[in-house]
């Protein structure tokens, strides 16, 4: 490896025959690929036979840092987890920010390939250049936060660790990958942990990363990054309400999806706002590297149960809250908690409770196919019994626990109202009132995700451009531009919200080869951009993905949210030849031959 | 005399603290080798930070456990100085003091020396956990 910043090598681990060991990190793979989101789409695309079963062992767990991870640049302390997705089939990276992914770039690594199956259940220790496995016998069947609080107590205070919970160990298709209460969550890669009967994964590193640059310039460089992010006049609200922040003005704006995406607009969303957030706070944290501090520490009580966890996001807030006509704070803090507890995705787990509720508010459920439980709209008291059943995949939970098209499918009713693409179910920003968030859902490689292009920015606070939310001009190239931009923060990895506090795409190339010394320009990073997004596509169509894939939910066609005074609909059908013209894929969606010529990929 | 001072009801656990102080010292960016190192009480849900760092209090008992001359109170300064040439890496020091740090790569020994009077970790922490102590 010629490049600083990077450790130089992937830790190899075999679940199958207890095989470890190691893969050299070569300079054309970082140039091309970068980090993060790009080795994993680099890696699982040539290591993964097609149509495999993600749930057996020729899946493979890819965790990889990027150049910037524990260097100085803010906010880069994000791991990637990557993995076929168990819900979607399609290819899937999630990320975990706190402090995992620095410690095991400290410890010598980019990254971890992890292949196979153990027959039993064990866990990852890796302990510098040193890595074991453990019998974890005595953690199965343990939640997620009591199975780290164990390993922790045998290890010692200075590991860093990960672990899944009953909802990984039970095969739920969304579970999750917690490092404290920080989930790799979305696309259910603690399903293939659980598969893989792998049950955590603790770090210790005491070692250092180069970067390019003499110290005092380097340092020098670092702080100007920081002070733009300090001096941005929207940090302050990240740290005082977190990411919840957003939605009551997202829902004033007519743009948060209510009932299950049938209405935009919650009539009142109550106590969920920054001053009632603020006062259940009882200190702030950051992920590793981090001046933007979204996190805090809360304390909170329902029906006599107390609680001490880290502050629920916007995306929980939504989907366990006014997307299933819930308003009630604690209620859904709680939920969010279990959640966290049992390993499962909270944005899955709320579409696929406001999916059944939904259903009951068609009549197409009873409570005689829910175990008894009311699945009301509303009915706030439903959540943590659901949450529950899920995670141990009991009764009406093992249905809701295969996600909304699972569930529907199951059922062989109501796939309309699984509010999903490609399997994920869709987030906060409701599609009919944010166009291009729509067309970023429906044409993303794992499913209707808002991190991989999100317009919001540009339709709604106005960083990136002034667009019309409502209207669909521009918003192919808006949303191809923004999904290629994306995929260079993923493979950095620094946070989302640096786009948001004035970091802009010169910088990213900056944050690139600041560590490395790599020479890399704003173009540049756009075609890294496009060579991931490309691969990615490239992943899903050889696993039998069309055009057919790249749609939302019908309802957004037809219905008009009753709230919204100007009666939008949403047929993002009428711009995909615009958006597969800018990608350079032709009618069926596939790359042509002339990019995958220029970008490399043959 | 002049200290760092922490606060721990700030401390954010961000770690940049420590990832710049090794930085500066060492020309890479390693969290366990800096002279200061915040970590966290890991036996309740997220517990209380804890910093050590020279105190600057200078009763010198890792100056005192040197067998050579590797460590030396300067005093013009108010810092204990190291002197690389002079340690025999008996690690007598680190025993001596918790707020001693022993470099794992470079096998050097790691004690706060103020950064000349501009320390870096104050300067880079973002939630004043991390401010000057004392008077000059």
């Amino acid at each position: 490896m010629t490049y600083a910043g990077y450790a130089g090598k992937f830790l190899t681990v075999d679940l199958s025959s207890g095989a470890i060991g190691s893969l050299p990190l070569g300079d054309e793979l970082a140039e091309m690929y970068l980090g993060g989101r790009g080795f994993v789409a680099k890696l699982l695309y040539d290591m993964l036979p097609r149509g495999i079963d993600p749930l057996g062992p020729e899946n493979v767990i890819v965790f990889a840092n990027g150049p910037a991870t524990g260097t100085l640049i803010p906010t880069a302390s994000r791991i990637a987890v990557g993995v076929k997705s168990p819900l979607t089939g399609t290819i899937s990276a999630s990320y975990i920010g706190g402090h995992f992914g620095p410690e095991l770039k400290f410890a010598g690594w980019d990254g971890i390939i992890i292949t196979g199956a153990s027959d039993h259940p064990v866990s990852l220790v890796i302990d510098d250049r040193e890595a074991r496995l453990e019998d974890a016998g005595h953690l199965w069947g343990k939640d997620t936060l009591e199975s780290q609080r164990l390993l922790q107590e045998e290890l010692g205070d200075d590991f860093r660790l990960g672990a899944i919970g009953p909802g990984g160990e039970n095969g739920v298709l969304y579970a999750t990958f917690m490092h404290v209460q920080h989930a790799a969550g979305r696309g259910g890669p603690g399903a293939v942990f659980g598969s893989k009967k792998l049950k955590a994964v603790a770090v210790r590193g005491s070692g250092g990363i180069a970067v390019s640059l003499p110290q005092a310039e380097y340092i020098a460089s670092c702080k100007e990054l920081h002070d733009i992010i300090m001096e941005n006049p929207v940090r302050p609200a990240f740290r005082w309400a977190g990411t919840t922040g957003m939605l009551p003005v997202v829902n004033a704006s007519v743009g948060l999806p209510y009932r299950n995406h049938q209405d935009d607009q919650a009539p009142d969303v109550g106590p969920i706002h920054n001053d009632e957030i603020a006062k259940y706070v009882k200190r702030y944290e950051a992920c590793s590297g981090c001046n933007v501090i979204c996190g805090s520490v809360v304390e909170f009580e329902r029906k006599g149960r107390k609680y001490r966890s880290e502050r629920i996001e916007h995306e929980s807030v939504f989907a366990l809250g006014p997307n299933c006509g819930i308003v009630d704070l604690p209620a859904i803090m709680e939920a969010n908690y279990l959640c966290d507890l049992i390993g499962i995705d909270t944005m899955t787990a709320g579409g696929s409770i406001s999916w059944a509720m939904e259903m009951t508010q068609r009549g197409l459920l009873t409570s005689a196919d829910t175990d008894g439980l009311d699945f009301s709209f509303g009915n706030a008291d439903v959540l943590r019994e659901a949450v529950l059943k899920i995670g141990n995949r009991e009764g009406f939970g093992g249905v809701l626990a295969l996600g909304s098209r699972g569930a529907a499918k199951r059922l062989g009713k109501g796939a309309e109202y699984a509010m999903q693409v490609k399997g994920l179910e869709l987030s906060a920003y409701a599609p009919r009132a944010f166009t291009g968030m729509g067309l970023s859902y429906a044409t993303t490689a794992r499913g209707a995700d808002h991190n991989k292009a999100f317009t919001v920015a540009a339709e709604f606070l106005g960083v990136l451009g002034d667009y019309d939310r409502y209207d669909l001009e521009g918003k192919a190239h808006l949303v191809k531009t923004m999904q290629d931009s994306t995929a260079i923060i993923d493979s950095l990895i620094m946070c989302m919200f640096t786009v948001d506090l004035g970091i802009s795409v010169d910088l990213y190339a900056r944050c690139a080869s600041l560590p490395t010394g790599m020479e890399i320009t704003a173009d540049e990073v756009y075609t890294i951009g496009e060579r991931i997004n490309t691969l990615e596509r490239l992943f899903n169509i050889e696993e039998g993905f069309t055009r057919a894939d790249d749609a939302l939910p019908a309802r957004f066609a037809k219905e008009a949210a009753p709230s919204d005074p100007g009666a939008h609909t949403l047929d993002v059908a009428t711009v995909l030849d615009e958006y597969y013209t800018e990608r350079e894929w032709d009618a069926a969606g596939k790359p042509r031959p002339e990019l995958l010529a220029r970008l490399g990929i043959a | 005399m002049q200290y760092i001072e922490f606060h721990e009801e700030k401390c954010i656990a961000c770690d940049l603290c420590s990832g710049v102080c090794s930085l500066n010292k060492l020309g890479r960016v390693q969290p366990a080798g800096a002279c200061i190192r915040v970590t966290r009480d890991m036996s309740e849900s997220f517990g209380a930070m804890r910093c050590s760092v020279c105190d600057m209090t200078h009763d010198r008992e890792c100056v005192e456990s040197c067998p050579a001359d590797a460590l030396v109170w300067d005093e013009a300064a108010g810092v204990v100085r190291f002197i690389e040439e002079e340690c025999t890496h008996c690690e007598a020091c680190v025993e001596a003091c918790p707020n001693v740090r022993l470099d794992a790569v470079s096998d050097r020994i790691m004690i706060c020396d103020l950064c000349d009077g501009d320390p870096l970790c104050v300067k880079w922490c973002p939630e004043g956990a991390l401010t000057w102590g004392g008077a000059s």
